[in-house]
C-alpha cells in the first residue's frame, strides 16, 4: 500500500512538474504589443476566493493558466502601504512607504508610463479611487508623501498619459490655490468629460482624453457604481488601440482594500466581484486581440480576510463552527504581509510563473516589451 | 528588511512528510524539477457547494 502510495504520489509530482516545462518556457520571448496591468488594491487569496463562492457565474480568474505568487515588503516595513507597493510595479524599486515614485533616497523613478510614452507606447488609467489616491498617482507622479494629492493633480497634464478614468475633481478644479488643472490638461490635447464614459469614437488618435467622474473617489458598488469599471477598460482599450497603437493600460479596483479596512465583508465582496467583472473584459480584448498580455495582482492583502466557517448555535446555545457556510472574518483592520497571487495571459504571460518580489512584475514587463528605458 | 524565503519553516506534520518526499525526489531528479508552476484548487465538498447553489 505504502508503495502504491508513493508512485502515485511521484507519478502526480512529475504530472506537475515535467522537464519539458522547466526547460522550455524559461527560454521563450514571445513578446506582447499591448500590456494591461489589473490592480485589486488589498487583494489576497481569501478575497480572490470570494469570487468562487459569492456569485453564480464562474469566475474569470478561472481563465489564466499562469499563475505565481509575489512578496510585497516595501524598503524598509515587511508590511507595505499602497505607494510603495503600486511604486514597486510601476518603477521597478522597493521604496518607504507612503512614497510616489521616489527611492528611498528621494530621487524620481522613471515610471512604466513614462518609459512606455518615450517609446511612443499609448498609455492609460483607471481607478475606482480618485485619479491622486496612491495607486494611479504612483503611475505619473513623484512626491514624497502619498497625502500630497493637490501635487499628485498637477503632475497629470504632462505625464504622458493618454487616457484616464476615475474620482478625484476636487484637485483638478476648484482648488484653494486656484490652479485649473481641467484647462491645463485641454491644454494638452486631452477631452475631459466630468459627467459620464460617454462617447468617444469622434475624438482623433493623436488626442487625448480624461473621465473624472466624482469629486472624492467613485460610489461603492453597494452605492451604485455600477459597471463602471468594466466599462472604463473596453474604453480603454478601444481608445488605445485606436490605429493599432501599442499600449500600456493600468486599472485598479481601489475599494477592495477599503472593504477590507472597514471589515466589512459585503463591501470587499461586492467590490472583488465587480474586479472580477473587469478582469473579464480584458481577457476578452486580449483573447480577441491575440498580442495582449494581461496580468493581474494586487498590491497588497488588507484585513486579514478569510473564509471561516460561520458561527452557529446549538440548542444549548453553546457555539460550533459550521462547514455547511462561509462567515467571512478578519483579523486586522490594516495590511497583512501574505504572498499574493499574480495571474497572467496571453504572450509572455509564463514569465509570470514563480515566487518573486513586487517589483520584478516591472522588469518583467519592461523585458518582454523590450520598451527602452532613456536615461535623464 | 525582506523575508528570506530559504529561512521559512514548514510547520505542519503533513508538510513535513511532503517536504521529505520532494526532498528525495529532488536529489534523484535534480535537474528535472522546476518550481515555478503553481496551480489552485478549490476545496469545498460538494454538499455545503450545492447548498449555497439553492
Amino acid at each position: 500500500m505504502n508503495s502504491l502510495k508513493t508512485t502515485l504520489f511521484f507519478g502526480l509530482l512529475f504530472s506537475i512538474f515535467s522537464c519539458k516545462t522547466a526547460d522550455g518556457i524559461a527560454t521563450r520571448t514571445e513578446r506582447p504589443k499591448n500590456v494591461i496591468l489589473l490592480i485589486s488594491d488589498g487583494t489576497g487569496l481569501s478575497q480572490i476566493s470570494s469570487a468562487f463562492y459569492f456569485q453564480d457565474k464562474t469566475s474569470n480568474y478561472t481563465r489564466f493558466e499562469n499563475i505565481g505568487l509575489i512578496n510585497t515588503s516595501s524598503s524598509q516595513e515587511d508590511i507595505t502601504d499602497s505607494a510603495a507597493g503600486a511604486t514597486a510595479f510601476a518603477s521597478g524599486i522597493k521604496t518607504y512607504n507612503g512614497s510616489i515614485g521616489l527611492s528611498d533616497d528621494y530621487k524620481d523613478a522613471k515610471t512604466i508610463v513614462e518609459i512606455a510614452s518615450e517609446n511612443n507606447v499609448k498609455t492609460g488609467l483607471i481607478t475606482t479611487s480618485s485619479l491622486t489616491h496612491a495607486t494611479p498617482a504612483s503611475f505619473f507622479a513623484h512626491v514624497k508623501n502619498r497625502g500630497m494629492e493637490n501635487e499628485i493633480a498637477a503632475y497629470l497634464p504632462k505625464s504622458g498619459v493618454d487616457f484616464f478614468a476615475g474620482g478625484g475633481l476636487r484637485f483638478f478644479s476648484g482648488r484653494n490655490d486656484n490652479l485649473d488643472l481641467i484647462a491645463a490638461l485641454r491644454a494638452e490635447k486631452f477631452t475631459i468629460d466630468t459627467t459620464s464614459l460617454g462617447n468617444y469614437n469622434s475624438i482623433k488618435s493623436d488626442e487625448k482624453l480624461g473621465f473624472i467622474l466624482a469629486d472624492n473617489a467613485l460610489p461603492k458598488m453597494q452605492e451604485g457604481r455600477g459597471n463602471f469599471l468594466a466599462k472604463a477598460i473596453e474604453a480603454g482599450t478601444d481608445f488605445l488601440s485606436k490605429n493599432r497603437s501599442p499600449f500600456f493600460m493600468m486599472a485598479e479596483g481601489s475599494q477592495i482594500d477599503w472593504g477590507g479596512h472597514n471589515n466589512d465583508a459585503p463591501y470587499l465582496i461586492a467590490e472583488l466581484i465587480d474586479f472580477d467583472e473587469a478582469i473579464g473584459k480584458a481577457l476578452d480584448f486580449a483573447e480577441k486581440d491575440g498580442n495582449t498580455l494581461v496580468i493581474v495582482t494586487s498590491d497588497h492583502e488588507t484585513g486579514g480576510f478569510t473564509l471561516a466557517a460561520k458561527k452557529n448555535k446549538r440548542d444549548d446555545g453553546s457555539e460550533y463552527s459550521d462547514y455547511r457556510e462561509i462567515g467571512p472574518t478578519f483579523s486586522t483592520g490594516g495590511h497583512s504581509a501574505t504572498l499574493i497571487p499574480v495571474f497572467a495571459f496571453g504572450p509572455g504571460s509564463e514569465n509570470f510563473k514563480g515566487i518573486y518580489q513586487n517589483n520584478e512584475i516591472f522588469h518583467k514587463i519592461i523585458n518582454l516589451t523590450n520598451w527602452k528605458i532613456k536615461q535623464k | 528588511m525582506n523575508p528570506d524565503f530559504k529561512s521559512l519553516t514548514i510547520k505542519t506534520g503533513f508538510n513535513i512528510r511532503i517536504f521529505n518526499d520532494f526532498k528525495e525526489i529532488n536529489a534523484r531528479h535534480k535537474k528535472c524539477l522546476n518550481l515555478n508552476n503553481l496551480s489552485l484548487i478549490n476545496t469545498s465538498s460538494p454538499t455545503p457547494q450545492s447548498k449555497r447553489n439553492e
